[in-house]
């Protein structure tokens, strides 16, 4: 501390609670600044109960990243934690054969890898791993947090209680790690709140349940397009009306199985115990309840509107909110290790620099507004989607974006090392993610819209969509994420796939449009406030939607033309696009690349 | 599966999948002439193949395919390897190169 006698203070940074988000700080502070002198104090004691410690936690490619690389847990994981297979779906009628859903996820492990932890084996672990080079103290309660004043030097006083009564730590940086328990968040009023309306409930059973056992094993071409029969090593979804439903497997053989609704959809007292949790899947998701009679829940678990935001997570004060004690956005798509990772590098940045003298208003200002990006732009996706579970069509092609996004913007963040960059070259990163914050929020408007308005089906189901394995505009978001590249490089590509964004955007639309018809393309022009949206609409390309095979693979772009590859062509229903854009807009698009404004 | 059924299969796959005719799909002919394929195509014909064979199909071998005959004949072959147990080939990054363990 330049300006600050270590000796007045006990430690440099003491960590309020040791769950994942604290363990994994202490061991990426242990391995970076290994100077720093580093506490952890945490109430619970070890040995953590295995299974049902917590809800099992499934990672992507952020969070993988930052265990496996960042904290070097690789070796260890591959040792000792289920490998995952991807994100899988299953969408379309909920109460009819299970064979018949449409299956959204991949053949065999992506290249870019990620996790199924057993939270309990982890933290466990993680404690021994850390306590070498921490100070930890387990069956110890954070009683109290007093924060120096505001824009003094003086040290934090962190007030502990354990067997051996009460102690008072002082120290330069205090974090809170305390999860649900929101330490500093109450302290400082750092609340916000959400716009994602939901609930949650969540049991575990003590055996392996296979999403495979739900179709007959007669079902050949639908067992064999599972390549390696790994389907239960996916984070599982079914999705339905309002509504999608977890099964993950958890080590040893257990399966923890959820129920994420929307309070519109399904009000949280029609699933808020294990007795009608099990009645409300036998009539939603009546081939998993089938699967589960007889079979015996470990335990219960229920949180009523999960999700809420923050005003700020990291400050100049020398404090942090790290993991649930700042944000939860939301379960779908395993993103709690996510903001974990951004939120823990950014504070082990902010340490660094405080240490060194360089700690600066403008890195704090600009990580937490990253942060709150992140959540917004989560809200943008998951917030109001009941409907648009409801139709595969709709939500695959969702979904696809949704990958889109999360590969292009948000784990191109941490692969390329953005967090780690100068403030300036931050600032245009960020300027790039309100871009694609804008695009999205047109094509999850529309995808709303699109559910909600529907006439046509305009799509021949496909059985199973999985992304191919080379030559194509998504697949090479992921593969490209494990491709190094300078900051120049990152920044362009970046900005390259936000002009396949916005093509993404009017393809969602023209989709949209075909499946809501002549009767509610107006309609449906409204809702999403079409007049107000800054895209290119390509006249040539929308002429070219009732063209032959090989004229719109001649005309289309890469990603009109990926699009079509994985969600199939729209038939339509006689009313070409042009016509059907015309109504939309209140006037004619005309070839080529008129913009669609106000 | 016999030599008949996969070829039905493929049939399917290729009309279903690029909104061909299904007379039109001869044993002998091109992919790349006769039916107006291209390489995206081919990569998709791969991917749906993959739900026949269960395998990642090997793209040094895929390359060669000009016919519908050679088609199902790699069809035949990729079910004789999936059957004893043949490695599958490697992942490729964009770059050329493979993921990093």
């Amino acid at each position: 501390m330049s300006n600050n006698p270590r000796s007045s203070t006990t430690h440099d940074v003491v960590i309020c609670g040791g769950g994942l988000a604290g363990l994994t700080l202490a061991r990426q502070l242990g391995r970076e600044q290994p100077e720093l002198r580093v506490a952890v104090v945490e109430p619970s004691r070890r040995p953590l109960p295995m299974v049902t410690h917590k809800v099992g936690e499934s990672t992507v490619e952020v969070g993988t990243n930052y265990l496996a690389h960042t904290l070097g847990l690789k070796p260890y994981l591959d040792a000792e934690h289920l490998p995952k297979n991807g994100l899988r779906f299953f969408s379309g009628d909920n109460r009819g054969p299970f064979v018949d859903r449409v299956e959204f996820g991949p053949f065999e492990f992506p290249p870019v890898p990620s996790y199924q932890l057993d939270r309990g084996k982890l933290e466990n672990d993680l404690r021994a791993m850390v306590e070498e080079h921490v100070d930890l103290r387990e069956g110890v309660k954070v009683s109290r947090v007093e924060l120096a004043e505001s824009g003094s030097d003086d040290p934090h006083r962190v007030v502990i209680e354990g067997d051996d009564g009460e102690q008072t730590l002082s120290t330069r940086w205090v974090v809170d790690a305390t999860g649900r328990r929101h330490l500093l968040r109450r302290q400082l009023d750092l609340g916000a709140p959400s716009r994602i309306d939901a609930s949650s409930s969540w049991f575990r059973v003590p055996e392996k349940v296979d999403v495979a056992e739900l179709v007959d094993a007669s079902e050949e071409r639908w067992h064999t397009r599972d390549n390696h029969g790994n389907r239960w090593l996916s984070t599982n979804h079914l999705t339905g009306p309002g509504y999608w439903v977890w099964i993950i497997p958890l080590a040893g053989d257990h399966t923890s199985i959820g129920i994420v609704a929307e309070t519109e959809h399904h009000p949280f007292e029609t699933f808020h115990t294990l007795e009608k949790s099990l009645e409300w899947l036998a009539e939603h998701e009546p081939a998993l309840a089938k699967r589960l009679e007889g079979v015996e829940a470990s335990d219960f678990l229920v949180r009523k509107q999960y999700s809420y935001s923050g005003k700020r997570f990291l400050s100049t004060d020398r404090w942090a909110a790290v993991g649930e004690a700042a944000f939860f956005t939301d379960p779908l798509y395993s993103q709690g290790t996510d903001y974990i990772t951004f939120a823990n590098t950014y504070t082990a940045r902010a340490i660094r620099e405080d240490r060194e003298g360089t700690l600066s208003e403008e890195l704090v200002s600009l990580a937490n507004q990253f942060m709150l990006r992140l959540f917004e732009a989560n809200e943008d996706i998951l917030a109001r989607s009941g409907n648009v579970f409801r139709h595969a069509d709709v939500f695959g092609t969702k979904l696809l974006w949704d990958y889109y996004y999360y590969w292009a913007f948000m784990a191109a963040w941490y692969f390329n090392r953005v967090y780690a960059m100068d403030v300036e070259r931050q600032r245009r990163f960020l300027a790039l993610g309100d871009e694609y914050a804008r695009v999205s929020r047109y094509i999850q408007e529309t995808a709303r819209a699109w559910a909600e308005l529907r006439q046509h089906d305009g799509w021949k189901a496909r059985t199973h969509v999985g992304l191919p394995d080379t030559l194509s505009v998504i697949t090479d978001l992921h593969m490209q994420l494990d491709v190094q590249k300078d900051p120049d490089a990152a920044e362009a590509r970046m900005r390259e796939d936000l002009e396949g964004a916005k093509e993404f955007a009017a393809e969602v639309l023209y989709r949209a449009l075909i499946g809501v018809g002549p009767e509610n393309a107006a309609e449906l022009a409204r809702r999403v406030d079409l007049a107000s949206w800054d895209l290119p609409l390509d006249g040539a390309r929308v002429a070219l939607q009732e063209g032959s095979r090989v004229a719109r693979r001649g005309g289309f772009s890469r990603v009109a033309r990926d699009l079509e590859r994985l969600m199939g062509h729209p038939p339509g229903n006689g009313t070409p696009l042009a016509r059907l854009l015309e109504q939309a807009l209140g006037r004619r698009v005309e070839a080529p690349g008129l913009q669609a404004r106000a | 599966m016999t030599r008949d059924e996969i070829h039905d299969t493929v049939v399917e796959i290729l009309s279903d999948s690029f909104e061909l005719d299904r007379a039109d799909i001869k044993l002998e002919s091109t992919l790349y002439e006769d039916l107006d394929l291209d390489s995206i195509d081919a990569v998709d014909i791969f991917v749906q193949l993959r739900s026949v064979t269960g395998r990642r199909p090997d793209p040094a071998k895929a390359k060669e395919i000009r016919t519908v005959d050679e088609l199902i004949t790699f069809v035949e072959e990729e079910l004789a390897a999936a059957e004893r147990g043949d490695p599958e080939p490697d992942v490729q990054l964009p770059d050329g190169s493979t993921p990093p363990e």
